[in-house]
């Protein structure tokens, strides 16, 4: 079965985009879209309205905006990197800003990649698409990833 | 050499005009040379050294009065040196005539008592002369003496107050001049009129009797001798009872403390006279002044937090620029392309054009807020100055362009060993900027041709970036580092119109400066020295 990419993002159209570069570069995994911080959290360690969700299911890889409503992208990194069960999972931080602070911090909580979206599409696609083989193809993550 | 600060403001407080100060030291000059001869001879007619007919005798003769008008021309030619400076300095109140004013206030003093002691001695030696030569007087041995004593005596009474006057002559000067040291003490002032004065009344007296009677007994001696004691003494208690008065002024001249942290702990009275009375208010202007200055820093203290808070305003309004107006552009740029990918057979050729227009658009914005984003970078962040080796940097932002566009056919020299000691992040951008240009305004030429190098004026390192492209129009020149001025159009070449405003305020933030020098079509030079 094919691991799921887990999408957090509040602006409809980034997300629509993101998707439509996704399938440009013929990604097909399911992803999971999670609109602000909380439903991110929830999502990953099976709380709130995903309560029940088996955890042994977690996704590929994580993309992540840093400016989301009511928890931000840097609250959000921080607990999955300070949690046993999610710290192993590779999250790509796909932000708007490229302030040197953004930048730092994310890596500093342990971002395994900070990617910024530029404004034009085409080039968009293309680092959609390098993020989609580097992650979902090439990159070999631990087994029990997911697990701890 | 104190270096004055000899201000305008400062001038309007002379009140003397120049030719007033000229007219009253020629009046002084003249009382000065007349008064004590005059006083002199009567005297010496009173006391009977020589009687009434040898006195008018002198006067009618040629060789008294012209001695003495000689005497005149010369004093006032000789001091005229010590005045003109102080003339002309009122005239045209500038920091070197102030200098040369003052040189000549310091020394007049010893100049004058040399001139007027040499006049004191040649005179009575010209009365006795003509008074032997024109009348029937004849001086005994003892008469050389004694009037050389009386013409010494009476000279320096009469001279000591018109010292003073011309003293008072330059005190009106003072107001404006940079006076580092006193020019005459106080205590020199005290002791001249407590001890010298009643010194020297006191031995005409002695004189005036041993005329009169005759002889000069030891008992006078006597009498006149404990009469000088205590003239002497009597004048060193008034001197030290004003140099108590004087003691904490005193060490502020002294010292010469810096003002700006200057504690008026040990500035007390030392007496109850106004002397007393003005240390006390100096010491209260003192503390006025330090209570506003501290105001003055709270002041500044509780501005630099207000600045430092529209700052931070300042930069949560650039990131969010940088976020919130990228995201929705993104969004135009993405589904344009979407509506080319999709529904392109649905559209003409012109709705793709405007779908491309769109898409240009689009992202000559991002481009015009990340340039923006930059500029207000650079003046936020710190400085953080290291050795920069500007050539390897040269290298690596050209190997940028040329595989941004491999098919360009750019000769470019950059020169070895270009170094200088600046933040490297922000020279950077400088480079990349003034390098960009020249890529990008050479685009036209078949040969392009740019060269990175150092020249050396007034012993400074100034970097150059040169090409051979389009070029600007001089006259512009000032428009060139201006935000959003552009000299050339887009469609001509494009550009957002920040790249050398950034660039400007990086190099001014070194303390540096940038210029460039151009002809239309032959390219352009820019200069930067950090």
């Amino acid at each position: 079965m094919q691991k799921t990419i887990l999408l957090v993002e509040d602006n409809p159209n980034d997300e629509m985009l993101t998707i439509r570069a996704l399938k440009k570069n013929n990604i097909m995994n399911e992803v999971i879209v999670a609109r602000d911080g909380v439903q991110a959290l929830n999502y990953l360690f099976a709380e709130g309205e995903h309560e029940g969700r088996d955890m042994n299911d977690q996704p590929e890889v994580i993309l992540l905006d840093l400016k989301l409503p009511k928890i931000d992208g840097h609250e959000v990194l921080k607990r999955i990197k300070s949690d046993e069960r999610t710290k192993l999972l590779p999250v790509v931080v796909l932000t708007t800003s490229n302030e040197d602070q953004d930048v730092i911090a994310s890596y500093q909580l342990g971002a395994n990649s900070y990617i910024r979206k530029p404004v034009d599409f085409d080039q968009f696609i293309k680092a959609v698409g390098q993020l989609g083989l580097y992650w979902l193809v090439l990159n070999e993550a631990p087994k029990s990833a997911s697990l701890r | 050499m104190c270096h004055s600060a000899v201000t305008p403001e400062l001038v309007l407080l002379t009140k003397m005009s120049p030719a007033e100060f000229n007219k009253s030291y020629i009046r002084l000059i003249i009382i000065a040379w007349i008064v004590p001869a005059m006083f002199g001879l009567s005297f010496l007619t009173y006391i009977g050294i020589l009687n009434i007919d040898q006195l008018i005798g002198i006067m009618m003769t040629p060789m008294e009065p012209a001695f003495i008008v000689i005497w005149m021309v010369f004093a006032y030619w000789y001091f005229k040196r010590y005045i003109q400076p102080v003339v002309s300095y009122l005239q045209q109140p500038d920091e070197i005539n102030g200098e040369a004013a003052l040189t000549c206030m310091y020394r007049f003093p010893l100049h004058f008592w040399l001139v007027f002691l040499l006049y004191l001695v040649s005179a009575p030696t010209s009365v006795i002369l003509s008074a032997e030569y024109f009348t029937d007087y004849v001086a005994q041995p003892i008469d050389w003496f004694r009037i050389h004593l009386v013409a010494l005596i009476v000279s320096i009474i009469v001279g000591l107050p018109i010292f003073f006057r011309m003293l008072d002559l330059f005190g009106n000067v003072a107001s404006s001049l940079n006076l580092s040291r006193p020019h005459i003490t106080i205590k020199t002032k005290v002791f001249m009129i407590g001890a010298l004065v009643p010194l020297l009344i006191d031995t005409m007296i002695v004189q005036y009797y041993w005329t009169r009677t005759g002889y000069f007994t030891f008992e006078t001696f006597i009498v006149w001798l404990v009469l000088e004691v205590l003239a002497i003494a009597g004048s060193l208690i008034f001197v030290q009872s004003f140099t108590q008065s004087l003691s904490p002024l005193q060490d502020l001249v002294n010292e010469k403390p810096d003002f700006r942290q200057f504690s008026t702990v040990n500035l007390r009275p030392r007496s109850t006279d106004e002397i007393g009375v003005l240390t006390l208010s100096f010491r209260r202007a003192l503390d006025e002044l330090q209570q506003h200055r501290d105001n003055l820093e709270e002041l500044v203290d509780e501005r630099t937090k207000e600045l430092q808070r529209l700052n931070d305003e300042l930069e949560a309004f650039s990131y969010s620029v940088s976020h919130d107006l990228r995201t929705p552009l993104r969004a135009i740029d993405g589904f344009s392309q979407a509506i080319v990918e999709d529904y392109a057979g649905r559209l003409d050729e012109t709705g793709l054009d405007y779908l491309s227009r769109i898409r240009g658009a689009s992202q000559t914005m991002a481009e015009l807020i990340d340039d923006m984003l930059q500029l207000s970078r650079v003046t936020r962040s710190e400085l953080n100055k290291e050795s920069v080796d500007l050539s390897s940097l040269a290298d690596k932002i050209i190997e940028n362009y040329r595989l941004v566009e491999p098919d360009r056919n750019v000769k470019i020299i950059v020169d070895k060993g270009l170094a200088c000691v600046a933040d490297k992040n922000l020279v950077m951008i400088v480079m990349n900027n003034l390098i960009g240009n020249a890529w990008k305004y050479t685009g036209n030429e078949d040969v392009a041709e740019i060269s990175i190098g150092k020249k050396t004026a007034d012993g400074q390192d100034v970097f150059f970036v040169k090409d051979n492209g389009a070029g600007f129009d001089m006259r512009f020149k000032n428009k060139l580092f201006g935000v959003f001025q552009r000299l050339h159009t887009a469609e001509e070449f494009s550009g957002t119109g920040v790249g050398l405003a950034t660039a400007q305020r990086i190099v001014h933030r070194h303390g540096g400066t940038i210029w460039a020098e151009s002809v239309v079509g032959e390219g352009a030079t820019f200069y930067f020295t950090v």
